[in-house]
């Protein structure tokens, strides 16, 4: 029935660069095994975002320390023990803090005791000053039937400084409940807290095992003791997007991918074209799984999911030249299709590297990723197609293109330059208007990840029992050393004592006093100290000759069991040191901190991200039409300006339809709604190369163009349906796009017949 | 079947008998010491170490309204005066400036203030979320009270607080974890009406 034509291949020097193309393929596909076994997926939306160090802070070690932290609240006493149990005894964990025995009580009061200098406050270094006066004190609660000072306190601490201590801080909410740590809810109600630092460098897998463990952990305790756990941590969102992005690639490339064998089993009809065609994705696949890995190191999870759906725009190639030579396996050999088809590929190809391009500029490490995987892997597919395909589709079945006449009616459509046609352009012109004038922008985080609501209550509720603020925005002090960095928050915590509202940011302004503050408080201390003995000993008290009393650096404090809590406050990087607190950023106290001369710098972490955002949205933006322009004009120098012409309209229609629909659909534009434009751009022109290289058989073409644009749709359409808000909102965009530049792929011809009436 | 019905009526009293056998003398001191809305006596407080090396010993004035405050006036040695409110607690040691504790939410420092207040008081009443009570005696004729500790942080802090008296408050332990031993004896009472206004006034001063 079909003729088969043996494949003459053209010449010696086309099948030595096949066999060198097949070198260089192998060399990528060992590359690719050997490395592929130590790459960490990264899940984090934040690691596709530019790693700006902020200037005011060293930024990255802070968020590393974070994101060890886990804060679990539990709610029933007889759950905490067990829970405790399973905490302690995972490998992931590297410490657990919240219960506190006798012995660690003990620990609890040696260190304060070690720490008084530090933690004296101004007023009872005052007090120290009337030595008089500080006797009758010291006396007066000795007598007080409330005090309770026991002799053992009055020999260790004979000016009963650790009271003071212990009645300045006693603004923290958390108390000591039997053996734990706990505070209580608004409703009264008493939460157990435990406090959890896992373990430096845990890859993704391990953090998905211990996050598995402890909810399973946490649903048998809630079960067995009917109580309540809830918990708060990077880890737990991470962990999240990590699982979803893993999600969809399982299940969206699985859909993908029976959706694109079934399509092009319909175009086909013939085994051979689609092992041609799963050949050229999969040189595509590990060439440039292969670039980004010797580039980056690393792969992000969210490149993976979108390089699923680049499948389909390497196939373009592959259909092309199949539907081609299927139609002219008769006429010609297979080196001479693909000689006819060449210059078309090359100038698709060529402009889709224009647009990938543009990506690999921005400094988006998830998007220069995703780039180089594009760039590579569509030139290593075209290059299959072009190297290899002619060999391998010598003989191939005779296969005519179904639904001509279809195809061929919504060409007349065109060539005809009916009213039908003018009203494609119509509507979208309107769709697209229409969908502008609705369009709103967000640069915001929450457009981009959703977070499920349940870490958001189980936030919530930590959040109100320690009072704390999760919201990572921060105020920085920095300084030179220990002592001047002391003495900034010494200033910064007098001026939010005097102000009434912001209490709450008390327990992150401890009194922690500089080594010279310490030296002068002991020497008062001393002086203070005779007077008080005597007192002491007219009453029959007798305590020890001199006064022990020395002074303690941050460093140390910082790591005894009293220092520890405030660690989190503290970093040291280099020759600085720096104090870091929540801070909601409170205009009036800024001013304050400034007037009183300590140099603060307000740090918000989400702004900080969405000014990121936004800046290179906006740059994206004017690349997108530099890359607009570029393409246009590559295209005219070709082809011609009349039909330049028309294929800038069919790509800007399909460029605004697609912002246009985001519009309809009252979904923001943000800066990936961009880059899946940059994407339109590049498959758009493509259509235009096919469609206006052939002149032979224009529903071939279009068929090809259907084939290609079908595949592109199956599989970033598909993402329509991921459960991440950013990658929806990517492969709508690129849907649309797609859609419209299938459906105008024809204008040329509006023109076409203009000039030949 | 007449046994069986004795037997479970019998069986139902039983932990009722028990309980008629303890719960009547709390709540009968309770309700007596309710009856007491003021107080106004001498005290007499020795507070001893537990190798008995010291032994401190003081005299005052001790003012009580209760669930409005109390006022420890001691005189000897030395000056000093005590008000302790729901909300704060002063102190004043001779002329020396006031000092002021707030009653900041959690703070365990007025977490004792408020239970020695309610000792004060003889308000054991809402004293029942830390302690277990124990009674002893008649409440017509001379009682005794123990307060068990049964929750952090007053477990590590007292061993028992022992209330004793006939009608209201007589002598007040306070028998700490490291065996120190706070013993106030209360005497020249007046009760309720016998307390001048003029005499109360002083509390409600700040």
């Amino acid at each position: 029935m079909s003729r088969k034509v043996k494949c003459p291949c053209s010449s010696n020097a086309d099948l030595r660069l096949a066999v060198a193309w097949l070198m260089v393929v192998c060399v990528a596909a060992v590359l690719l095994i050997w490395k592929l076994p130590q790459t960490t997926v990264s899940a984090n939306i934040l690691d596709m975002l530019p790693r700006a160090e902020h200037a005011a802070f060293p930024q990255q070690q802070y968020l590393q320390r974070l994101e060890g932290q886990v804060i679990f609240a539990v709610r029933g006493q007889e759950a905490v023990e067990p829970f405790y149990e399973a905490l302690t005894s995972d490998e992931a964990v590297a410490h657990v803090s919240g219960q506190c025995d006798q012995k660690c009580r003990q620990q609890w009061a040696e260190a304060l005791l070690e720490s008084r200098a530090t933690l004296l406050s101004s007023e009872q270094i005052k007090q120290l000053e009337d030595a008089k006066a500080y006797s009758r004190k010291v006396l007066a609660q000795l007598y007080s039937p409330v005090s309770a000072v026991s002799k053992q306190e009055l020999q260790k601490d004979p000016l009963l400084l650790m009271r003071g201590i212990i009645r300045q801080q006693s603004a923290v909410s958390l108390n000591l409940n039997g053996d734990w740590l706990t505070a209580k809810d608004q409703s009264g109600q008493p939460w157990t807290l435990l406090f959890v630092r896992l373990k430096d460098g845990l890859t993704n897998d391990q953090q998905h095992r211990w996050v598995t463990k402890i909810n399973q952990q946490i649903a048998q305790t809630q079960e067995a003791h009917s109580a309540q756990i809830v918990y708060q941590g990077v880890i737990f969102y991470s962990d999240y997007a990590a699982q979803t992005a893993k999600h969809d690639l399982t299940l969206l490339g699985s859909l993908s991918c029976a959706a694109l064998l079934f399509l092009l089993w319909w175009a086909f009809r013939s085994f051979k074209p689609l092992l041609f065609c799963l050949i050229s994705i999969s040189v595509g696949l590990i060439c440039g799984l292969c670039a980004c890995l010797m580039i980056f190191g690393s792969l992000h999870a969210l490149t993976l999911v979108m390089c699923v759906s680049l499948i389909g725009v390497s196939t373009d190639y592959c259909t092309y030249y199949i539907v081609n030579r299927q139609e002219n396996c008769e006429k010609e050999s297979s080196w001479q299709t693909m000689l006819t088809l060449r210059p078309s590929l090359l100038h698709a190809l060529f402009s889709t590297v224009i647009a990938y391009g543009i990506m690999i500029i921005a400094p988006f490490p998830g998007l220069q990723e995703l780039a180089v995987f594009a760039a590579v892997g569509l030139l290593a597919s075209c290059m299959t197609v072009l190297l290899w395909i002619p060999i391998l589709a010598g003989s191939i079945k005779k296969h005519s293109v179904p639904m001509v006449s279809v195809f061929e009616r919504y060409l007349d459509l065109w060539r005809n330059k009916t009213i039908t046609a003018k009203l494609i352009i119509v509507v979208l012109v309107l769709f697209s208007v229409v969908g502008f004038s609705k369009l709103h922008i967000d640069d915001g985080l929450k457009a981009l990840q959703n977070a499920p609501v349940q870490l958001l209550t189980h936030e919530k509720v930590i959040a109100s029992l320690l009072n704390r603020d999760f919201s990572q925005q921060w105020l920085v002090v920095s300084a030179g050393d220990e002592n001047q960095l002391l003495e900034k928050v010494g200033k910064i915590r007098a001026i939010v004592k005097n102000t009434e509202q912001n209490s709450h940011l008390l327990q992150y302004l401890p009194q922690i006093n500089s080594v010279a503050v310490q030296r002068d408080a002991i020497e008062k201390a001393g002086i203070a100290y005779e007077t008080v003995k005597k007192r002491l000993a007219s009453v029959g008290a007798t305590v020890s000759e001199r006064l022990s009393l020395k002074p303690l650096g941050l460093t140390e404090f910082l790591s005894n069991p009293i220092g520890e809590p405030y660690q989190q406050l503290f970093l040291h990087d280099q020759d600085k040191w720096y104090y870091l607190m929540p801070f909601d950023g409170s205009q009036t106290l800024t001013q304050a901190f400034h007037e009183a001369g300590v140099d603060v710098v307000t740090v918000n972490r989400r702004a900080q991200i969405e000014s990121v955002l936004q800046t290179y949205r906006v740059n994206i933006g004017w690349l997108l039409s530099v890359a607009y322009i570029l393409i246009v004009l590559t295209y005219a120098r070709r082809f011609g300006i009349r039909s330049a012409v028309s294929a800038a309209l069919s790509l800007l229609l399909a460029l605004a339809g697609a912002l246009a629909v985001l519009g309809w659909l009252g979904l923001p534009m943000n800066l990936f709604s961009l880059f899946a434009l940059i994407l339109v751009i590049g498959i758009g022109i493509d259509y235009q190369v096919f469609f206006n290289r052939i002149s032979r058989k224009d529903a071939v073409t279009l068929f090809a163009l259907l084939v290609a644009a079908l595949s592109t749709l199956l599989s970033l359409g598909i993402l329509v349906f991921s459960s991440t808000a950013v990658v929806r909102n990517f492969g709508l965009v690129l849907s649309v796009g797609v859609l419209i530049a299938f459906l105008t792929a024809p204008i040329s011809l509006l023109t076409a017949y203009e000039k030949h009436s | 079947m007449f046994r069986r019905t004795l037997l479970s009526v019998l069986m139902a009293l039983f932990p009722l008998s028990q309980a008629l056998a303890t719960e009547p003398l709390t709540v009968a001191v309770e309700n007596q010491l309710e009856q007491v809305r003021r107080m106004a006596a001498d005290f007499r407080q020795v507070k001893s170490s537990a190798d008995q090396s010291l032994s401190l010993k003081s005299e005052g004035k001790l003012l009580v309204a209760r669930n409005q405050g109390v006022l420890w006036q001691q005189t000897k040695p030395f000056e000093q005066s005590i008000r302790i409110s729901d909300t704060t607690m002063t102190m004043q040691v001779e002329d020396d400036p006031v000092e002021v504790i707030k009653a900041d939410s959690g703070s365990v420092i007025f977490s004792f203030v408020s239970v020695l207040k309610g000792v004060f008081e003889g308000n054991f009443k809402q004293l029942t979320d830390y302690f277990n009570v124990e009674a002893d005696g008649s409440v017509t004729d001379s009682w005794k009270i123990r307060l068990i500790p049964k929750v952090s942080p007053f477990d590590q802090a007292f061993k028992a607080i022992v209330l004793e008296g006939k009608n209201s408050v007589d002598t007040i332990q306070l028998s700490e974890k490291n065996g120190d031993l706070t013993k106030i004896e209360l005497f020249n009472k007046r009760l309720n009406k016998d307390v001048s206004e003029s005499e109360m006034s002083v509390l409600k001063q700040r």
